[in-house]
């Protein structure tokens, strides 16, 4: 069987069947951004690693809850990811650095080939979206974003490791996140 | 319309999405969320922009003894090589005793009631020590986990504990069980967990202060990882007495 060509969700479905080589074609396919993401957090490659192969594991026990209700399969993975590591942050870090998040230039992106199936191009439609738009927010705009979504940081926890008044903090956020949904929407796909 | 604009929770949403808000502005969003359709709409659109963007970071590759390291961790353990060898080895040795078998049983036996007395008698000695030393906290569940209950075990200063929970339901995996320390009604995370599917597990917590400056522990049900504060439903709770 030819695992790059099924959908996320038929690959949960197989791993639920403890199907192990579905399991290593979504690995494949996804441990890149849960990497990314984990390490982004942490800035530690040892528990970006620990946190990667952690989430894996958990896809591999709770294929068979998952439901579409979860939202997509990246996003279920992302979130998994996301919140393992904030929590690993929190029992690691004694105070709150400034984070250094590696956004994604817009202008160096894949484009999507012919011979990509649907999950890959979908998936490259969708980063491309993304990243153009948070690369039209201003700097303060996107550190703010980040703190918040990939250090599990409150708006006063913020405002306080920035040095900035909250109001500028909670500002800077709402600003970011609809701009975004603006960006978003403008390029919807018709 | 400006009672309307006040009325909604418009400005708190783009926070609500990021887990930025503060326990207190988190309960209104969550409270208005529940009869607002607009604001439900808005919530939606902006937890679609917050789901894609782990999308926009530059992605890098994990080593590969990552998945290598995966892959051996979900297979079950197999034959192991050493088995056939031990059986040419139980086999050669049966047939050394066989002849012997009667005298070894009977020392076997005497041997193991001698063992079994010992044991009782350490089991004893280990159960009083517990019960004048160890203080236990019994945990029971709420109305909507009634089956469910647990013990927070704690050194004798009350300085350190482990929880134990029994009879809960298992979660879906976006989603764990988080433990709160209560002082004066403000709340601490003592840690998170899951559960197996017995509905059991254990826990060390963990606390900025020892554990009996507490006044009670309570258990909700939290996106993975934890919250910043209580957010999900209660499923079990009871005070510590100092």
């Amino acid at each position: 069987m030819d695992y790059t060509r099924l959908s996320d969700e038929t690959l949960l479905r197989l791993i639920a069947r403890s199907q192990e080589n579905a399991l290593g074609e979504l690995y494949d396919r996804y441990s890149r951004l849960v990497y990314s993401v984990a390490f982004n957090t942490l800035s530690d490659a040892g528990r970006a690693e620990e946190v990667t192969q952690d989430v894996f594991e958990r896809v591999w026990e709770k294929a068979r809850t998952y439901s579409v209700e979860h939202g997509r399969v990246v996003t279920w993975l992302t979130s998994i990811a996301r919140h393992r590591s904030i929590d690993l942050y929190r029992q690691f870090r004694s105070h709150h650095e400034d984070l250094q998040i590696a956004w994604q230039e817009a202008e160096s992106m894949d484009m999507p080939d012919p011979q990509n199936v649907e999950w890959e191009v979908d998936l490259l439609q969708r980063q491309q979206r993304i990243r153009r738009a948070v690369s039209q927010l201003p700097d303060d705009q996107k550190r703010a974003l980040a703190m918040a979504f990939f250090q599990g940081l409150s708006h006063p926890q913020i405002a306080e490791a920035l040095g900035e008044p909250l109001g500028t903090v909670k500002t800077r956020i709402r600003l970011g996140m609809q701009k975004l949904r603006s960006l978003l929407r403008e390029e919807q796909p018709l | 319309m400006s009672i309307e604009r006040g009325y909604h929770v418009t400005d708190l949403l783009p926070g609500y999405v990021l887990d930025a808000l503060t326990d207190e502005e988190l309960g209104q969003v969550v409270e208005h969320l529940t009869v607002c359709a607009t604001c439900q709409a808005e919530y939606q659109q902006l937890q679609a922009v917050a789901d894609d963007l782990p999308l926009a970071l530059t992605q890098s590759a994990p080593p590969p003894r990552v998945k290598t390291d995966l892959m051996r961790a979900i297979r079950p353990a197999g034959p192991r090589l050493e088995t056939t060898r031990q059986a040419s080895f139980w086999q050669r040795l049966s047939g050394v005793l066989q002849p012997r078998l009667p005298a070894i049983g009977l020392a076997l036996i005497a041997v193991i009631a001698l063992v079994n007395v010992l044991l009782w008698r350490q089991l004893s000695l280990v159960n009083q020590e517990a019960r004048t030393n160890l203080r236990v906290v019994n945990i029971t569940g709420t109305t909507i986990s009634a089956e469910a209950h647990g013990a927070l075990v704690m050194d004798p200063n009350g300085k350190y504990g482990t929880l134990v929970v029994d009879n809960l339901a298992e979660l879906d995996p976006a989603h764990q069980y988080q433990v709160w320390l209560i002082q004066d009604g403000k709340r601490v995370s003592g840690g998170v967990f899951s559960v197996n599917p017995t509905g059991y597990a254990s826990l060390e917590l963990q606390a900025p202060q020892p554990l009996l400056k507490y006044d009670a522990i309570g258990i909700t049900i939290e996106p993975f990882g934890g919250s910043p504060g209580p957010t999900g439903a209660k499923v079990l709770g009871g005070d510590i007495p100092q």
